[in-house]
């Protein structure tokens, strides 16, 4: 063994107050993570009922600051000070408590001037302070003369009081001071109040979502354990979770329409490691940057890990989850990890990576096969309709240009038969192709309720039933064609082969059209 | 007759030697004066360049209509058109954005452009006038009828989709009844194809299975064959054998003893350059009544032992068919690869002024590049590149690649064979019982100092796995015995032509399991396919003895696989120690299970503890074996190594002491 103390010198505190996370608002992530652990444990002391935790987040711009409190256990007096000050000697449980490290508290630090913490527990009629100058730190950190370990820092730029309070009070409450002008975002309450609703341990909004209660019922049926789920209000508004159907896109008004939405159990060794659910949608193309909760969110006791590409094909994962990279844009949903193997890393934007990480991967991996069929699937068929509806209209244009005769000639009219003729055809295996599916989807037994049955059930209500005719007669070519002088003729050829040069062929006979349309005598 | 534009196609598969009858189909259909394209790779891909050709040359059109407009050189957009087809992108400000501006008409119809590209267009206007496909292995079955899907919707006339190779010859029925096209069978021993006009003199008459290759063809296509550098050739065709396991009979019939080599080397040569090696796909040489006559010609082709060859200047070979207009689209690709990658290499002010001559002269990309400007540019820099190109002599090799016939071999040939640069000599070791003729042929090789040596061994077809190890352990022996180098190479035996098989991987032999199939294949997988001369290697790869092998044959695939890790954790011998445990009648129950090679945990309900014990080895994954101690490791193979087998076995020793 070393016969050397070693030293933690003071910039192992700006790694950990700063250098951790790519995003500012992880912030919020850290301190709820932490209140949550805070009411478990209240309720398993009956110091709350099971629902009545509440974390209250309160956001003032105006003059910077900000607040989390939760009315957890909150500690004691005695063990307050090594509790705040000692860093990355938790006393949680990696497998059952959502933070486990001891450093997320420190985050703030690289945001604000000061961060304070206030708590009591039930029972002591005192409540403990403690703050941290952050601007102290920062200049202390700076200093090149300063050559002291990472515990005298905090000595020094920490301070403590207590204060009288009620003796039935428990609560923790953290507060940025004076927030950094660079920091701006973590002010924006609209900005954290959307982070949080894909992040945070929060419960659905039964109002704006309307498959809740299917998630939930899968839930019960599969003796799955309950969602964490606390109640969290931001400037006195409660937040739930970002899901809601249909989807609003930011831009343009869009939304995307939400068919169903199906659940999973994600297994490997026969044993279950996990659960999924997912939004059945048209999947007309991956969903836009635009939708903000795209993507499988994974999650942790209901806890976001990563961001919304988490689950996108990554080089850190073992194996591509993805056949194609754009995957996982496709979809709306979330996997929960129910593997107590499984442990964030201390950048929470992943799993460490070891072997029930890697198992976990591949039951994914497994899953995620059969989605690619789904929005493979999902495109075949729209094509077959988009084919099906382009020739019934297509034919109606056909027979309407034939009965006013605005054809040029001959072969314009027969090239515009000929085209109608191979819409159609393909409009035939469009309809063999959906016919194909339905009988799919209706024959083998449980199919009724697949994800593919949905679409080709929506889809087939969109196409005309009547099969589209065979050919067109070709009696149309004589009586389509205009009368027009021979003099104006003999210029228009020369018109016309010029356009055909120099536009592209749909547009040159449309042009052509208005054109005889012009000339021809009724 | 019209100049017809003729598509050749391989399926995108990986494979090592460039597709011989498309060679030669090239060749012949150059002769007839048609246009010829070669293509390997992804269809979409292909589909995307023709249109992106197409909104090339209708730019250049608009742009003559349009007297006001100076000319510009769209070619060097071919980037960013082929992006705008392919995605609808075009780039805020990028130079194609500004160039659109400048002649409107040009966007309209670029998006007509991406639109026939999206609408499968390409294939309602066909554009060829004959496809050629060619296929291989039974095993690329769905790529393969892909591919010749793909040529049924570009070619104008479906009778002119042509189909041959390997694998339309083994099962032309099912090619037929899936597409719908009666593939060729076997050679194209014919001298022109149905409709075709006669070839001129001096062609005449020749089949076109006996043409010149035309080498220019695989220059028109980004993937590289790994055996590249080379003269293929054929100096006889067919086999005299008719083994059971061996499609050769079908797909080249009777033994053709002879076929005029040093003729083709020579046309090859004078045409294409001088190629290092000599790679003959020959069958079963020993069998020809001229063999003396095909090994002089292969010296007289400058294969002489320890023949030399100093690599020709490529760019001067270039330069020279892209005058005689040879195949342009295949050797302005070279040409501009040659002159940008000695560039390249340049520095300081050599490279400043070549690479503004590359430059100016459009031939820093192939799709900018002309004739005229490799022209002119080779003019300048010929000299320099001549002087910069490599003059060092290499060793060639001669080589029967499909390996010949021991039982055949007898001191005169081998003697003969031994006057010419052969490397590796290949011979095939299919059965155990041949191993007497083996071993003669072995030793006659090394007495005439061939020392390079590789052997196919066929398993999975009558013989059983032991044998394959007693082959394998011969070879090891005889590389120690006799001083030599001798790779083998075992190969599964496959029935291509059944239906159940012909178009996958999964047969499995009457001796043999799918499990033990899986652990010779795991034991390949990491060697690539090959056995060297290395003994320890060997033993530890198939076990020191029979009996090891026996134990390898069953053991858990993760501890085959992370052999140190499992042995030194221990798992090895609980597997062991729970798998003697077992009852008989259990005993025979798990054998069966794990020859499955498809273990799960729904097979040990109802059975017993013991059993499942057992089971339940087979289903750790291998990550799941933590990883050894180093030193430790290290400490084990060593002793390890000390405990493989220095002297050669006793069937090794007796084989060679019955030679002499």
């Amino acid at each position: 063994m070393l016969d050397h103390e070693p030293i933690f010198g003071k910039n192992v505190i700006e790694t950990l107050s700063e250098g951790m996370y790519d995003n500012p608002l992880f912030l919020f992530r850290e301190y709820v993570q932490n209140a949550a652990d805070a009411i478990d444990s209240a309720v398993r002391q009956g110091i709350l009922c099971e629902g009545s935790g509440q974390i209250e987040i309160v956001i003032d711009a105006d003059k910077r600051l900000i607040s989390l409190e939760d009315n957890g256990t909150g500690i004691v007096s005695a063990e307050f000070k090594a509790m705040l000050a000692n860093i990355g000697n938790s006393i949680k449980d990696r497998k059952t408590d959502k933070g486990f490290r001891g450093i997320g508290r420190l985050g703030g630090l690289g945001y604000c001037q000061k961060v304070r913490f206030e708590t009591s527990a039930k029972g002591e009629s005192v409540k403990s302070f403690m703050e941290w100058d952050a601007r102290n730190l920062h200049e202390l950190l700076a200093d090149q003369n300063e050559k002291i370990s990472a515990g005298q820092l905090i000595k020094r730029i920490t301070g403590t009081w207590e204060e009288n309070c009620d003796k039935g009070e428990h609560y923790f409450k953290v507060s940025l001071v004076n927030v950094n002008a660079s920091s701006d975002e973590l002010l924006d309450a609209d900005e954290v109040r959307r982070y949080l609703s894909m992040v945070a341990p929060l419960p659905f909004d039964y109002e704006r979502f309307r498959f809740v209660s299917e998630i939930e019922a899968f839930i019960k049926d599969n003796n799955l354990p309950a969602l964490h789920e606390y109640t969290v209000n931001l400037n006195g508004d409660e937040v739930r979770k970002g899901y809601e159907t249909p989807l609003a896109l930011e831009k343009k008004g869009k939304t995307v329409g939400i068919l169903a939405v199906k659940c999973a159990l994600l297994k490997k060794d026969g044993k279950t490691i996990g659960w999924y659910w997912y939004c059945v949608s048209e999947f007309d193309g991956v969903l836009p940057v635009s939708c903000w909760q795209r993507g499988f969110r994974l999650r942790k006791a209901n806890i976001q890990i990563g961001e919304y590409d988490c689950l996108s094909n990554h080089p850190r994962h073992g194996q591509k989850l993805w056949r194609e990279d754009r995957g996982n844009n496709y979809f709306l949903g979330e996997v929960h990890a129910l593997d107590e193997n499984l442990i964030p890393n201390s950048r929470r934007d992943y799993f460490n990576q070891d072997a029930a990480c890697r198992l976990f991967e591949a039951a994914l991996c497994e899953e995620f096969r059969g989605l690619h069929t789904l929005y493979h699937d999902a495109s075949k068929l729209r094509s077959a309709v988009t084919a099906i509806r382009g020739a019934a209209i297509a034919k109606k244009d056909f027979e309407k240009k034939v009965k006013s005769g605005v054809f040029y000639n001959d072969e314009t009219c027969r090239d515009a038969q000929e085209k109608v003729d191979s819409a159609l055809m393909r409009a035939r295996d469009a309809q063999s192709t959906l016919e194909k599916y339905r009988a799919e989807t209706q024959t083998l037994p449980g199919c009724e309720t697949k994800p593919v049955a949905l679409l080709v059930e929506k889809w087939t209500e969109q196409v005309p039933t009547r099969t589209l005719q065979g050919k067109l007669s070709a009696n149309s070519v004589k009586t389509g064609v205009a009368h027009i002088r021979s003099e104006d003729r003999r210029v228009l050829d020369e018109v016309f082969a010029v356009l055909d040069k120099m536009l592209p062929p749909d547009t040159s006979a449309s042009i052509k059209e208005a054109i005889t349309k012009r000339f021809a005598r009724v | 007759m019209n100049r017809r534009r003729v598509l050749l196609l391989e399926p995108n598969y990986k494979n090592k030697y460039p597709p011989m009858g498309l060679m030669k189909l090239a060749m012949y259909h150059r002769i007839q004066g048609d246009e010829v394209i070669f293509y390997k790779g992804d269809l979409s891909a292909f589909i995307l360049s023709e249109w992106t050709h197409d909104a090339l040359v209708k730019f250049q059109e608009l742009e003559e209509e349009c007297p006001v407009l100076e000319k510009y050189d769209w070619r060097k957009l071919t980037p960013a058109i082929k992006e705008a087809i392919h995605t609808g992108t075009i780039l805020p400000n990028s130079e194609l954005e500004i160039a659109l501006t400048r002649l409107p008409l040009a966007k309209l119809w670029l998006a007509d452009f991406r639109k026939q590209f999206r609408s499968g267009a390409y294939c309602r206007n066909p554009r060829w006038d004959r496809v050629c496909v060619t296929t291989l292995f039974t095993f690329h079955w769905d790529l393969t009828i892909e591919t010749i899907e793909f040529a049924k919707k570009v070619c104008k006339d479906i009778n002119q989709v042509l189909v041959g190779g390997i694998l339309a010859s083994v099962v032309p029925g099912k090619v037929e009844a899936k597409t719908g096209i009666k593939p060729h069978v076997g050679c194209l021993n014919v001298s022109r194809l149905p409709g075709d006009n006669p070839l001129p003199k001096p062609y005449g008459k020749t089949l076109i299975d006996r043409l010149p290759l035309d080498y220019s063809i695989l220059e028109e296509i980004d993937y590289k064959y790994p055996a590249t550098d080379a003269y293929y050739a054929y100096a006889t065709r067919g086999c005299v054998n008719e083994c059971k396991f061996c499609a050769v009979p079908i797909l080249e019939g009777k033994m053709r003893h002879y076929i005029p080599l040093q003729k083709s080397v020579k046309e090859t040569r004078d045409r294409f350059g001088e190629q290092r090696h000599l790679l003959l796909l020959d069958n079963n040489v020993f069998a020809s009544k001229k063999f003396d006559k095909i090994i002089d010609e292969i010296r007289d082709s400058g294969f002489a032992k320890g023949a030399t060859f100093v690599p020709p200047n490529q760019l001067d070979i270039a330069v020279k068919l892209l005058r005689g207009g040879w195949n342009d689209r295949a050797y302005i690709r070279l040409a501009v690869r040659l002159l940008n990658t000695f560039v390249g290499k340049l520095e300081g002010e050599r490279h400043d002024r070549f690479y503004g001559l590359l430059l100016n002269n459009g031939l820093l990309h192939e799709y900018t590049a002309t004739k005229d400007g490799i022209q002119v540019v080779y003019e300048e820099i010929k000299d320099d590149f001549e002087k910069a190109h490599s003059k060092k002599s290499v060793i060639r090799f001669v080589d029967f690649n499909q390996g010949m016939d021991a039982r055949l071999a007898t001191p005169e040939n081998m003697a003969k064979l031994a006057t010419v640069s052969i490397r590796p000599f290949r011979i095939a070791f299919d059965n155990w019982g041949d191993r007497k003729h083996y071993v003669r042929a072995v030793s006659l090789a090394t007495d005439n100092g061939i020392a390079q040596m590789s052997n196919y061994l066929l398993y999975n077809f009558r013989d059983k796995p032991v044998d394959l190890y007693r082959r394998l352990l011969l070879n090891i022996d005889l590389c120690k015995a006799l001083g030599v180098n001798i790779y083998s190479f075992p190969m599964k035996y496959h029935p291509i032509m059944e239906e159940e098989w012909f178009s996958n991987r999964d047969y499995v032999g009457p001796h043999w399991t799918r499990k033990a199939i899986r652990t010779v294949q795991s034991v390949l997988n990491s060697t690539l396919g090959k056995i060297g001369r290395g003994r320890t290697f060997f033993f530890k790869a198939f076990g020191r003895d029979e009996s090891e092998f026996a134990e390898l044959i069953r053991m858990p695939e993760a501890f085959i696989i992370k052999r140190w890790d499992a042995e030194l954790d221990g798992l090895t011998d609980k597997w062991r120690k729970a798998y003697a445990a077992l009852k008989e009648a259990d005993r025979t129950f798990v054998d069966r299970m794990v020859d499955t090679n498809a273990i799960d945990e729904s097979m040990g309900q109802g059975r017993s503890a013991a059993v499942r014990k057992v089971l339940s080895f087979y289903m750790i994954e291998r990550e799941r074996i933590p990883p050894a101690d180093e030193t430790a490791k290290t400490l084990h193979i060593q002793k390890f190594e000390k405990s493989c087998p220095d002297e050669i076995s006793e069937d090794c020793r007796l084989l060679l002491n019955g030679l002499s």
